[in-house]
C-alpha cells in the first residue's frame, strides 16, 4: 500500500508543486492550506509523513507540529518543514516540536524525495 | 560501477555517486583494490555527485598513491565537473587524463 | 527545473495566488496606515512577499524572487520592530506591491521565457534602492547590530570564510555542497578551495562522515547575518571563520563608510559577543523594566509623603530634616529614572528631511525644512506615537499649504517649513509652521456645511473652524492628489494626539501661513489628574480633559431626574453617573457635582460626589485580571495609601454615546 503524505502550505502553487512530485513517485497525497485544517485532516485521516510550511495564516506550521505531536498516533510520524524560514529560533522550536528535517525553499526535488524516502524508512 | 579488467580496476559510477551509494561502492572498491595495478575512473556516466561521493573519490586516489598504484581519471561529465568547480578541487594534472 | 512540473503547468494558479496575496498586502498596508501598526496586519504583508518569493523561487522566476527578496527583508525588519512603519514606508511598500504585481503578470504572460522589459528592470532598480535606503537609513537611528546587517544587504562586500563541518553533518541529512552552492548563488564572485587532507585512506574511510574543509572567498550583498543564516541549522557543530575583506560599497551605504571596520575574523559562535562589544556605550533595556522602576519609585515617593507627614506631626526637627533630605534624593532618583526614557526629538525631525525633499520634488515645489529645538527631550513612547501624526501634518503642509513657486506672489519662491520643539510648563510643544497660503476660514466653514459636519448658521470660533480640517471626512483639496490619494485624512492626527493625552491648536493667516501647535505630556507614565470621590472610591480624571466643575443645585437635580443630560448655558450636556456605572454605595447627603470633560470636540459631564482638585500622579497599569474592566484605564496610589482609579474618558464617552443612541442630538441645542 502506498504511503500517505500530508502537505501543509498556504500557497496553492507550493502545494501543487510538492504534491505533483510526490504523486509522480507514487505517494498518496492529501493537502491542507494551514495548520488548523491540517490538524483536522490529520486527525480524520492517518498519514505517514507530513511536509509543512512554517509561515501560514490561522495556524503556523510550528504550532501545528507541536499540536499534532501531542496526538498519540502521530508521535512517530515524521514531519519535514519545507520553508524559506531559516531563523535559528524557529529551527530550534521545530526541533523541540519533533520536526525531523528542515528543508529550505526553493527545494531540490531529489533532496525532498530523498528525505521523504529516508524518513519513511 | 566497479569492474576488473585484468589488473585494471575500472570505476565508473553510473547515475549517482552520493551518500546513498557510497557505503556499497566503498565495499566493492575495497574488495577489488588489492588486486589492481591500475585504477581508471570514469565520471562521464555520473549524473550526480555529493560530498560523500567526492570523498570516496579522494580517498580512492589517496589509497592508490599510498600503495604505488596508477590512478587516472578518464573522463568527467558536466555534473561532476560542476561539482568539482564548486569545491574548487584541483585535479591532479597527470591523473585527470585527456579531457 | 527542480520540480516535477513546468511553470506553464502552474502559471494560472501562481497568478491567482499572487494576486490574492498582493491584494491582501494592499488591504493590510492600508489598514496599518489608517489604524496604526498591527502585528497581524504586518504579518499578512510579510507573508504575501514571503509566499510569492517561495513560489517564484520554485519556478526560477529570478526577477520576481530578486525584488521580492529585498521587500521581504525590509518587511521582516518592520515585523520585528527594528524598522518603524511610517506612512512614507507604507507608500513605498504599496508601490512595491504594484511592482510585484507587474512582475508576476509579466512572468505569467511570457511563460517566464523572456527577460523582463527595461521598464520593469528600471522600476526594480529604483524601488530596490529605495527599500535598501530605508533599511540603511532607518537602521542608522538605532545603531548596533541591526544597522550592520541592513547596510550589508545593499553593499557588495568581499568575504573570506574558513568552513569545517561536523563529522556527522551528512548523516544528519545535510549536504555541504548545497551550502556552498547557496552561497555561490548569492554571490557575484565565488571561489572555494577544498581541503582534502583529512580524508583518510579507504581502509579507514567512513563513507558517510565529513572530512573536507573549505577556504572560500566570495563577494556578496548578503549581510553577515544572512551568510551565517545559511548555516543556521548546523551552526552549533560547524566551525565558521568569517571575515570581511576590503569592502566595495555602493552609494546606498556610503553614509555608513565612516565607521567601516577593519577586516577581522569572527567565528559564527562569537558573532553575538562581538556585536555586544560594539554596543558597550549603550545598553538596550526592555522598556518594561524601566516602567517597572519608574512605577516602584513612584510608589516610594507616595510612601515617603506619608513619612513626611508623620515627621511633621511628631514635631521632631531632626527627623523632619532627615526626611526632607531623603525626599529630595527621591525626587532626583525619580527624575533620573524618567530621564532614561527620554530621547531627543531631533532624530524624529531628521527623518522628515527626506519626506520633505521627496514630496516637494514630486510636486514641483521648492521647500526648505528648518529644524529648531532638536535637542528637546521627550518620552520615547511619545516620540514613537507622534511620528505618524507629524508626517501627516507635514505632508498636508507640503501638499496643500505651501504654494507652487509661481503662486507665491511677493513671498520668496522657496517655501519654508519649520519644525520647532520646546518644553513649556511640564509639557512638550511641537510646532509645525509653513509660510504657505494659510487657511481660509470662510471656505472651511462652507465646506464643513457641504460635508454635513456642521449645521448652517452654527456659531464657531475661528479656532473651531480651523480644527474642522481634523474632522473625519474633511478634505480641503479640490482634487485628491497623488500624495493624499490613499485616503488617509487629518482626522488620524487628532485621534493619535488625543490618545497621547495631548492637544492640538491651529493658527493661520490667509496668505501668510499655518501653524500646528501640538502640546504633549512629557511622559505617559505621569498624569496630571483631577481627584474626585464617588461613594467610597477615589477616581482620577485626566486633568487636560477637564473643562470645569459644576455643583448641581437641588432644583437642577429635580429637573434632571430621569434624564441623563442637563442644559448647560444653552447646550445639552450629556451626563454619566459614575456612581451608578460602577455600582457605588450612595451617600444620601452627598452633593452632586458634575465634572465637565472635553473629548473629541464635545463636552460631557460626569456626576461625582466630591471634588478634591488637581494632583500629579504616577499611573500604574491595571493587572491582567482587570483586562475586561471597561471605563478604567489604570490606577494610582494616594498619599494615604488608598487606591484611586483612573477613568478612561474615551471609553466612558463611547458608553454615553451608546445609550444616547448616537451623537446627533448633542451637537448643539
Amino acid at each position: 500500500m502506498s504511503k500517505r503524505l500530508l502537505i501543509v502550505d498556504d500557497s496553492t502553487v507550493m502545494r501543487m508543486t510538492v504534491s505533483s512530485i510526490l504523486k509522480e513517485t507514487g505517494y498518496e497525497v492529501i493537502e491542507a492550506e494551514n495548520g488548523q485544517v491540517a490538524l483536522d485532516r490529520a486527525k480524520a485521516t492517518p498519514v505517514d509523513l507530513i511536509i509543512c510550511d512554517v509561515n501560514m495564516p490561522v495556524m503556523d506550521g510550528l504550532t501545528f507540529a507541536r499540536l499534532i505531536k501531542e496526538e498519540a498516533s502521530y508521535r512517530f510520524v515524521p514531519i519535514i518543514m519545507l520553508t524559506t524560514v531559516t531563523g535559528q529560533s524557529e529551527m530550534e522550536a521545530g526541533k523541540a516540536a519533533g520536526v525531523k528535517a528542515w528543508m529550505v525553499k526553493p527545494f531540490d526535488k531529489v533532496k525532498l524525495l530523498g528525505a521523504v524516502s529516508k524518513l519513511l524508512g | 560501477m566497479v569492474t576488473m579488467e585484468g589488473s585494471t580496476l575500472r570505476f565508473y559510477p553510473e547515475g549517482e555517486l552520493t551518500i546513498y551509494q557510497v557505503e556499497e561502492t566503498l565495499k566493492e572498491l575495497k574488495g577489488f583494490l588489492p588486486e589492481a595495478k591500475e585504477v581508471v575512473i570514469d565520471f562521464t556516466v555520473t549524473d550526480k555527485m555529493d560530498t560523500a561521493g567526492f570523498q570516496l573519490f579522494v580517498s580512492l586516489t589517496k589509497s592508490t598513491k599510498a600503495s604505488g598504484q596508477e590512478c587516472c581519471v578518464d573522463g568527467v561529465g558536466g555534473s561532476v565537473e560542476n561539482f568539482m568547480a564548486l569545491f574548487g578541487y584541483e585535479w591532479d594534472a597527470q591523473c585527470k587524463g585527456e579531457l | 527545473m527542480s520540480s516535477g512540473m513546468n511553470f506553464s503547468d502552474i502559471a494560472k494558479e501562481f497568478r491567482e495566488e499572487s494576486l490574492e496575496l498582493l491584494e491582501a498586502m494592499e488591504t493590510s498596508l492600508m489598514s496599518i496606515r489608517e489604524n496604526g501598526m498591527d502585528d497581524e496586519m504586518i504579518n499578512a504583508v510579510f507573508r504575501a512577499a514571503h509566499t510569492i518569493k517561495g513560489a517564484a523561487g520554485m519556478y526560477k522566476l529570478d526577477f520576481v524572487v530578486g525584488f521580492t527578496h529585498i521587500a521581504e527583508n525590509l518587511l521582516d525588519q518592520v515585523r520585528n520592530g527594528k524598522i518603524e512603519m511610517t506612512d512614507e514606508l507604507g507608500e513605498l511598500l504599496l508601490e512595491c506591491k504594484d511592482h510585484m504585481q507587474n512582475l508576476v503578470e509579466f512572468a505569467v504572460a511570457t511563460n517566464n521565457e523572456e527577460a523582463p522589459t527595461t521598464e520593469l528592470t528600471d522600476t526594480t532598480a529604483r524601488l530596490g534602492e529605495a527599500l535598501c535606503t530605508t533599511l540603511g537609513e532607518e537602521m542608522h537611528h538605532h545603531g548596533g547590530e541591526t544597522s550592520k546587517a541592513a547596510i550589508e544587504v545593499c553593499a557588495d562586500k568581499n568575504w573570506t570564510m574558513k568552513l569545517s563541518f561536523a563529522r556527522e553533518v551528512m548523516e544528519q541529512g545535510f549536504e555541504p555542497a548545497s551550502f556552498l552552492a547557496h552561497l555561490r548563488k548569492n554571490s557575484t564572485a565565488f571561489e572555494s578551495h577544498v581541503d582534502t587532507s583529512a580524508v583518510p585512506l579507504m581502509e579507514e574511510l567512513e563513507p558517510t562522515a565529513c572530512y573536507v574543509t573549505f577556504d572560500i572567498s566570495f563577494t556578496t550583498g548578503l549581510s553577515r547575518e544572512d551568510i551565517l543564516d545559511v548555516f543556521e541549522f548546523i551552526r552549533d557543530d560547524t566551525t565558521i571563520l568569517l571575515s570581511e575583506a576590503v569592502a566595495e560599497v555602493k552609494p546606498a551605504a556610503l553614509a555608513q563608510t565612516a565607521n567601516k571596520e577593519e577586516p577581522k575574523k569572527i567565528s559564527a559562535q562569537s558573532a553575538n559577543t562581538q556585536v555586544q562589544a560594539q554596543n558597550a556605550y549603550t545598553i538596550r533595556v526592555d522598556a518594561e523594566k524601566i516602567d517597572q522602576l519608574i512605577n516602584q519609585i513612584g510608589e516610594m515617593v507616595i510612601a515617603n509623603a506619608n513619612v513626611v507627614q508623620q515627621s511633621i506631626d511628631m514635631k521632631n526637627g531632626e527627623l523632619i530634616e532627615s526626611v526632607s533630605i531623603v525626599s529630595r534624593m527621591l525626587e532626583d532618583i525619580r527624575e533620573s529614572a524618567m530621564q532614561i526614557r527620554m530621547v531627543q526629538i531631533g532624530e524624529t525631525f531628521n527623518r522628515f528631511k527626506r519626506i520633505v525633499m521627496d514630496l516637494s520634488k514630486k510636486l514641483g515645489k521648492d521647500i526648505e525644512l528648518v529644524i529648531k529645538g532638536a535637542e528637546t527631550e521627550l518620552d520615547k513612547t511619545v516620540t514613537e506615537k507622534i511620528t505618524d501624526p507629524l508626517v501627516h501634518i507635514i505632508r498636508n503642509a507640503i501638499d496643500h499649504g505651501i504654494e507652487m513657486p509661481s503662486d507665491r506672489g511677493s513671498k520668496s519662491a522657496k517655501g519654508t517649513l519649520t519644525l520647532n520643539a520646546y518644553h513649556d510648563a511640564g509639557t512638550v510643544v511641537i510646532e509645525i509652521t509653513d509660510d504657505g497660503k494659510g487657511l481660509d476660514d470662510e471656505m472651511l466653514y462652507r465646506k464643513a456645511i457641504e460635508k454635513g459636519l456642521i449645521e448652517e448658521g452654527a456659531h464657531l470660533s475661528q479656532q473651531e473652524i480651523f480644527k474642522l480640517i481634523l474632522e473625519p471626512g474633511f478634505s480641503t483639496a479640490p482634487a485628491v492628489t497623488d500624495l493624499s490619494g490613499r485616503g488617509v485624512g487629518m482626522d488620524v492626527v487628532k485621534r493619535n494626539i488625543e490618545a497621547l493625552r495631548g492637544n492640538i491648536e491651529i493658527k493661520s493667516r490667509v496668505g501668510e501661513g499655518t501653524s500646528f501647535i501640538i502640546r504633549l505630556p512629557l511622559t505617559l507614565a505621569i498624569i496630571d489628574g483631577f481627584l474626585v470621590k464617588v461613594g467610597e472610591t477615589f477616581y482620577v480624571i485626566p486633568l487636560d480633559m477637564v473643562v470645569e466643575c459644576i455643583e448641581l443645585s437641588d432644583r437642577e437635580k429635580e429637573e434632571m431626574h430621569g434624564n441623563n443630560y442637563i442644559n448647560l448655558r444653552g447646550t445639552i450636556l450629556p451626563l454619566l453617573n459614575v456612581g451608578d456605572l460602577f455600582d457605588e454605595q450612595k451617600t444620601a447627603d452627598a452633593r452632586a457635582n458634575i465634572v465637565v470633560v472635553h473629548y473629541a470636540g464635545r463636552r460631557y459631564g460626569f456626576i461625582v460626589d466630591e471634588l478634591f482638585g488637581e494632583f500629579q500622579t504616577v499611573i500604574k497599569p491595571l493587572g491582567k485580571i482587570f483586562a475586561d474592566l471597561h471605563g478604567i484605564s489604570g490606577s494610582t496610589i494616594l498619599g494615604s495609601g488608598k487606591v484611586a482609579l483612573i477613568l478612561d474618558v474615551p471609553m466612558l464617552v463611547s458608553y454615553i454615546l451608546s445609550f444616547k443612541g448616537g451623537s446627533d442630538e448633542m451637537k448643539s441645542a
